[in-house]
């Protein structure tokens, strides 16, 4: 028997939209680091929690930001690793490395579990969490969701013809973020929404500029691919 | 079948070592491969079973403090229905001592904790995500645990219910009506937003 699809595909616009930001609500890199911390264990890679904390936004909005699947040129985990914060940890071997396989191969669809439910014991007196929260600190790496949110309109508006609102909604994310840390991502979606609405020298222009400042960024391939269409000459 | 217990030669160093390991550091690594691997889920389910935001760092400490205590009894392969769990009681517990709070002075916490980022598309996505948890908290916690897991985790039916050791006519069930409690409350709020009752 089939699924039924997911409110999120069928259900209202607004359904669609609560459900959107319930999605993009992810741990934070510094929770990561707090709770890990607190535990006494090293904390999962930076790009592992986005990677599955994002899981649902992320990975797949990024993926669709800049056009590629995880099979393209650029895969899905190296978009995301970009997109880690500069405490990242280095990679390591070992127990740690295993652990991280083992969370990439959680940001494809969860396995189906063959045994039963372990029955889990009830928290009457648990252990008390020796750390308090850290909401208001983490609240600037909180943005990055809703970044996601903000660009992934974008997108939507651009797929679905609307260059303009396109344009309208990455002026709007460029005055909401001034810190943004997916600004590579809206330039790419800028150009391509340019290009879209008729604007090809603004388009070719940005683009000229994006390459020059990252010749051989994680979106070099994509902004070439995009100036070629818009006609920009001696591109390759 | 490895036991529970023992090492896991694919995750513990010391087992590859020669060295017999002792169990501290064989809970440690264990331990470390649990947090690595099922941290962002357990995170993600704790909000989105109800724990204000504000506390859901320390309800996660706390479900994987009682997975430490347990971890000899996490039977492999089923570490993650195990954690799902321990994170529905945290929640439950967490729910019910929130609701003793003053929800005037939690909603100032939340205000605080988002302030930074409350302009534009980015409030608009916050208020969208406090909307969210207003019509979660309308759906009984056995209807929102599968509606959770299906439509913002996107499991499949037979994963939820693999997960949560229910039948799967049962989680199709509780789907159908946590979808109509969501559908109704989603309805009404959006009336109200539209400018009709307060």
């Amino acid at each position: 028997m089939s699924d039924p699809r997911r409110l999120i595909d069928e259900g209202s616009g607004f359904e669609a939209e609560l459900l959107r930001a319930g999605r993009g609500d992810a741990l934070p890199a510094e929770s990561a680091s707090t709770i890990s911390a607190a535990l006494g264990v090293a904390p999962p890679m930076a790009t592992s929690t986005l990677a599955t904390g994002v899981k649902l936004t992320a990975s797949q909005i990024i993926a669709s930001l800049v056009g590629m699947s995880a099979a393209g040129g650029l895969s899905v985990w190296a978009a995301v690793h970009l997109l880690s914060p500069p405490a990242a940890p280095p990679p390591q071997k070992g127990p740690e490395a295993a652990a991280r396989a083992t969370v990439a191969a959680a940001s494809a669809p969860p396995p189906i579990i063959s045994t039963p439910l372990v029955e889990a014991p009830e928290p009457a007196s648990p252990p008390k969490p020796t750390v308090r929260s850290h909401s208001v600190a983490s609240s600037e790496r909180d943005s990055l969701p809703l970044e996601l949110e903000a660009l992934d309109s974008a997108r939507r508006a651009l797929a679905g013809g609307d260059a303009s609102r396109a344009l309208a909604l990455l002026d709007e994310y460029s005055t909401s973020f001034p810190k943004a840390r997916l600004r590579a991502e809206s330039a790419v979606l800028r150009i391509e929404a340019l290009a879209a609405s008729g604007q090809k020298s603004a388009a070719i222009r940005l683009g000229r500029q994006l390459l020059a400042r990252e010749p051989n960024g994680p979106y070099a391939r994509r902004v070439h691919s995009l100036l070629e269409k818009a006609g920009a000459p001696g591109t390759r | 079948m490895r036991k529970a217990n023992q090492p896991d030669p694919k995750t513990d160093q010391a087992s590859t070592s020669g060295a017999e390991p002792d169990v501290a550091s064989a809970t440690a690594l264990s331990l470390t491969t649990l947090v690595s691997a099922h941290l962002a889920f357990v995170w993600r389910s704790l909000r989105r079973f109800g724990v204000p935001r504000a506390d859901v760092d320390d309800a996660a400490q706390q479900v994987f403090l009682i997975a430490r205590e347990k971890l000899s009894t996490i039977k492999p392969g089923s570490e993650r229905p195990f954690l799902t769990a321990v994170a529905l009681r945290v929640a439950s517990h967490a729910r019910r001592a929130n609701l003793r709070r003053d929800a005037a002075h939690q909603r100032f916490i939340e205000y605080q904790a988002a302030a930074p980022a409350r302009e534009g598309l980015a409030q608009r996505v916050l208020e969208a995500r406090e909307l969210l948890d207003r019509v979660l908290d309308r759906m009984p916690a056995e209807l929102r645990s599968v509606f959770v897991l299906f439509e913002l985790e996107e499991l499949t039916v037979d994963e939820v219910a693999e997960l949560l050791g229910l039948p799967r006519g049962t989680v199709a069930t509780r789907l159908r009506r946590a979808r109509m409690v969501f559908h109704d409350a989603a309805n009404s709020m959006e009336a109200r937003s539209r400018g009709g009752e307060s």
